[in-house]
């Protein structure tokens, strides 16, 4: 090549700086009237339901519980049936046990609607590892977050939900099933967190020295996978109650968690 | 892997090609000696637009759509193409385009007789043709003709050039993003003849420069080879072959790969002066593959399609005004969905499908001025079987020489199902074939226009009009993508398309200044059960307004100037109208699929070509600016939480490209 090519070429490239971007639409959002939301959990201690109203995208999160509503838990495998009362969150709560391996059914009646959703009960998990490390990006490094586990083995069918805390708060979540199992029937979930150079870091995922990651990973059905998959697939999940259209999930697990401490300077790197 | 992470990755992968590499520009087949060629042929083209009777069918002239401004620099006939009325370019950042309603994936396009599939580099920023080795591309983009199948949508034909019988020549060129070769010449003189191109990008040499993008691989390549051989004046044989390749990775922890290779024999004769046989073998295969290896943890994911085909057309002349089409094709095509390895489990999904078709075709003149091309095609396809029966016409009248009316209709299937898993087609979008439960795509097309030019052929016109349903279209249901389970069958859903439009055109052929006017109004929607609860919805490929503006200047032997400016209005957009929490997370709940719109899409883009004729050779520089007035069109439209703002939520615009200067240096001899 010649000179004047690569001189034509050089500043070909600087000035190429103009490229990619984004910026914030202003968006006119669609009105629809408010749909419930119930979140029903089941775990050993107890069973937790939070009910709540759909927000509008313009507005800030409503995160009001309803409590103008009669909840009750049936024991399918046993017919006993529980009715749950709400706390001073909100929560309709009862400190009633449940057991793996048994089938329950939650039950909420608001005004002249009724929605019913099943769930089987999953054994606790076993968590076996959990661990930081920086792997290599086009952009930066980034820290990536291994959990090992095992499931029971009477759970063959059981998909994983895992939830990350950040210092207790919600961080993120994701799922797995059975086909990311190794040999000794291990499961590996992998998680990108942090960027290294944290200037450049969104404020929802860095990650400081000190901070604390908490790991709570429950045996969930498949169709509590897929609703989860769902909502990542940005779709509004599929409906999981019985009734008239609400959103929502009900689930039954045995959480196991466990925690690790971020410390960047002391990660191992993968090139 | 979520959709939300491909679009990521592609968006990643893309931000970083547009922000460490920059454009060049590379120089068509328009060289000066070419010019004088040019005047001749654009007076050619616009009477054999009046004449032609096959409505929506575009004999693409090359050497002008090189002439226009490109992304990059890089002359791309998919990417040109997007200027003609009724076609569109699918977006920024992917390389398929559209037309008449129709996805990428409902498009064949044919190399010499063989089929490529997702014929990108780069994600879609190139296509995998290098402009130096085509030599002839026709589009049929309104009833097809009998003679070809396998696209619900449209056709694009192309040909490799062919070797010259009597001197070699060369060229190369050199770009910032990539270099090209094209060498062609006689074997044997008057008897057997090779043309090869060759193209390697090079911006792993860039990345290289980075400490950043060190252990970045991004790297295409392509290949294309003709051997001709002409025993006698009535026997050519062509053998083509075509490979292109592309690795996107980082280090040893995730890469990406794709590529066709694709090869062909053609074998015309001539027995006397009225009969002709064409024979053509051809087969392709292509190879999309993605792995990760991150902490020990493996995944890898691969696809497949792999044709192969023999087709035989046999063409009778009755008379000069009346002739006869037969043929018969049959092909074999075997499609890996997926293969998935995520730790030590192996799923695949592999289907295989015979398809077999005949078809019979007339074109000939009528008296008082009418012209009809018609066909008929029956495709036989799957053990079960499908038997469709396809008939297609095409009629003329010829008002005068100048002015001709045309009308036409034409039923077409596909049974290569390719599922995008975006708004966009992208290398990894899954494929499923015609079974028991996918059946096989149909497109019912009616069309008419008009047609008209001034008697030296300096300005003509056209109008078309067309109304196409479509049945058995297929997407993923709601909430499943890619990944969502190895058989394709179980996480997609059938159903309908429908579009209308009509498309105007005015050209300039002759004077310094030559180009085009097009603009198309158009409306496409899509009922598919079981998504927006059974109602119609704008697809997301319905665009209500194109209009695109071509211009090309000669400034005297040495210099030549073009500009385009293209407008598409704003894209159907599946957003959220309300919010909730599940366990902490922001989710969104979308009432209605595709009930918003992006906003408009708007550019200009600039050329300018300084071609210096020598006795021994010809050298060129070309320059570019993509996107001259730096509009950041939406590429892409996202919904976060944002803390800062009263609402805690925001809508957010990624644009792929801002201003894009671009140069090459080509020397031919």
């Amino acid at each position: 090549m010649n000179p004047a090519a690569s001189r034509i070429i050089f500043l070909t490239l600087a000035a190429c700086a103009l490229c990619s971007c984004s910026k914030e639409l202003d968006f006119e959002y669609h009105y629809i009237p408010p749909l419930t939301v119930i979140e029903g959990e089941l775990t050993p201690a107890g069973a937790k339901v939070g009910i709540t109203l759909t927000t509008p995208m313009g507005e800030p999160m409503d995160r009001t519980r309803l409590t103008d509503a009669t909840v009750t838990l049936t024991d399918l495998t046993t017919g006993l049936t529980t009715a749950l009362t709400p706390d001073s969150d909100g929560f309709f709560r009862s400190s009633a046990g449940s057991t793996a391996g048994r089938d329950y059914r939650l039950s909420v009646s608001r005004g002249e609607a009724t929605y019913e959703a099943d769930a089987g009960m999953f054994s606790p998990v076993t968590i076996t590892g959990m661990e930081f490390s920086w792997i290599r990006m086009p952009y930066d490094y980034v820290a990536a977050l291994r959990v090992q586990f095992t499931g029971n083995p009477a759970d063959a069918d059981a998909c994983y939900w895992i939830k990350l805390l950040r210092n207790g708060e919600i961080y993120s979540w994701g799922t797995l099933d059975s086909r990311a199992a190794d040999a000794s029937g291990t499961l590996t979930y992998i998680a990108i967190t942090s960027r290294r150079d944290t200037d450049e870091e969104d404020d929802a995922t860095v990650l400081f020295e000190g901070d604390v990651m908490t790991a709570e990973i429950a045996g969930i059905s498949a169709a509590m996978r897929d609703y989860l998959e769902a909502l990542a697939n940005d779709s509004s999940g599929p409906a999981m109650f019985a009734g008239p259209r609400c959103l929502g999930y009900f689930c039954a697990n045995s959480p196991a968690t466990r925690s690790v401490t971020f410390h960047p300077a002391d990660l191992p790197i993968q090139e | 892997m979520t959709r939300a992470a491909i679009i990521r990755s592609k968006l990643l992968l893309l931000c970083l090609i547009a922000a460490i590499s920059t454009a060049h520009a590379e120089i068509s087949d328009s060289l000066a000696d070419h010019r004088l060629q040019e005047v001749v042929v654009t007076g050619t083209a616009a009477r054999a637009r009046i004449t032609n009777s096959q409505i929506g069918a575009e004999r693409l002239e090359l050497h002008t759509l090189a002439a226009t401004p490109a992304f990059a620099g890089e002359a791309d006939i998919l990417k040109s193409i997007a200027l003609l009325p009724g076609v569109r370019a699918e977006g920024d950042g992917a390389g398929g385009f559209e037309v008449r309603g129709g996805t990428a994936a409902q498009n064949r396009v044919m190399l010499d007789g063989a089929t490529l599939f997702s014929p990108t580099h780069v994600m879609g920023i190139f296509s995998t043709f290098n402009d130096r080795a085509i030599n002839r591309a026709t589009l049929f983009k309104g009833p097809i003709p009998a003679a070809y199948g396998g696209a619900s949508s449209s056709v694009l034909e192309t040909a490799l050039a062919p070797g010259g019988m009597e001197r070699w020549h060369a060229s190369g060129t050199v770009g910032i993003l990539a270099a090209k070769i094209a060498a062609d010449g006689p074997i044997v003189a008057d008897r057997l003849s090779l043309a090869v191109t060759a193209r390697r990008s090079y911006v792993d040499a860039f990345l290289k420069m980075v400490p950043k993008y060190r252990s970045t691989v991004m790297n295409f390549y392509d290949v294309t080879a003709k051997l001709r051989f002409t025993p006698s004046s009535r026997h050519t044989l062509d053998a083509s072959f075509f490979i292109s390749h592309d690795n996107m990775a980082v280090g040893s922890i995730m890469g990406m790969y794709w590529g066709n290779i694709a090869g062909s024999v053609n074998w015309l004769a001539r027995a006397g002066n009225r009969l002709s046989f064409a024979t053509t073998a051809a087969f392709t295969s292509y190879n999309p593959k993605m792995a990760m290896d991150v902490m020990d943890m493996n995944q890898e994911m691969k696809g497949l399609v792999n044709t192969g085909s023999i087709n035989e057309r046999i063409t009778f002349e009755l008379s000069d005004l009346h002739t006869f089409e037969a043929g018969v094709r049959s092909e074999l095509v075997r499609v890996k969905s997926a293969e998935w390895t995520v730790g030590i489990t192996h799923e695949r999904d592999v289907r295989s499908l015979w398809e077999n078709a005949a078809w019979i075709g007339y074109n000939g003149q009528m008296p008082d001025h009418w012209e009809v091309a018609a066909g008929l095609r029956l495709d036989v396809a799957g053990r079960k079987p499908y038997v469709d029966l396809q008939p297609r016409v095409s009629v003329k009248y010829s008002i005068n020489e100048l002015h001709s009316l045309k009308a036409g209709g034409g039923v077409s299937t596909q049974t290569i199902h390719s599922i995008r898993s975006g708004t966009t087609s992208f290398p990894f979008d899954r494929y499923a074939l015609t079974s028991s439960a996918v059946r096989p795509e149909r497109s019912v097309q009616y069309a008419t226009g008009y047609a008209g030019m001034t008697s030296d052929a300096a300005f003509d016109w056209s109008a078309e009009a067309y109304w196409k349903t479509m049945s058995n279209v297929y997407d993923y249901r709601d909430g499943c993508n890619t990944f969502s389970d190895i058989d394709i069958e179980r996480i997609i859903l059938g159903g309908r398309g429908r579009s209308y439009g009509a498309e105007l055109m005015l050209r300039k052929n002759s004077g310094r200044l030559t180009g085009w006017i097009s603009y198309t109004i158009s409306r496409t929607q899509t009922r598919i059960p079981g998504i927006n609860d059974g109602k119609w919805y704008d697809a997301t490929n319905d665009r209500r307004h194109d209009i695109t503006v071509t211009a090309i200047y000669s400034l005297g032997s040495a210099w030549n100037l073009s500009a385009s400016w293209i407008y598409l209005s704003g894209h159907p957009l599946t957003a959220p109208d309300v919010k909730y929490e599940v366990s902490g997370i922001t989710c969104y709940y979308y009432s209605r699929r595709n009930s918003y719109h992006t906003p408009p899409t708007h550019r200009l883009d600039l050329a300018a070509t300084y071609t210096h004729t020598g006795r021994r050779a010809t050298y060129q520089w070309s320059f570019g600016v993509f996107n001259a007035y730096c509009r950041y069109n939406p590429y892409l439209v996202y919904f976060e939480n944002d803390p800062s703002k009263p609402s805690g939520t925001r809508a957010v615009q990624q644009s792929l490209y801002g201003l894009i200067p671009s140069v090459s240096y080509t020397l031919s001899f």
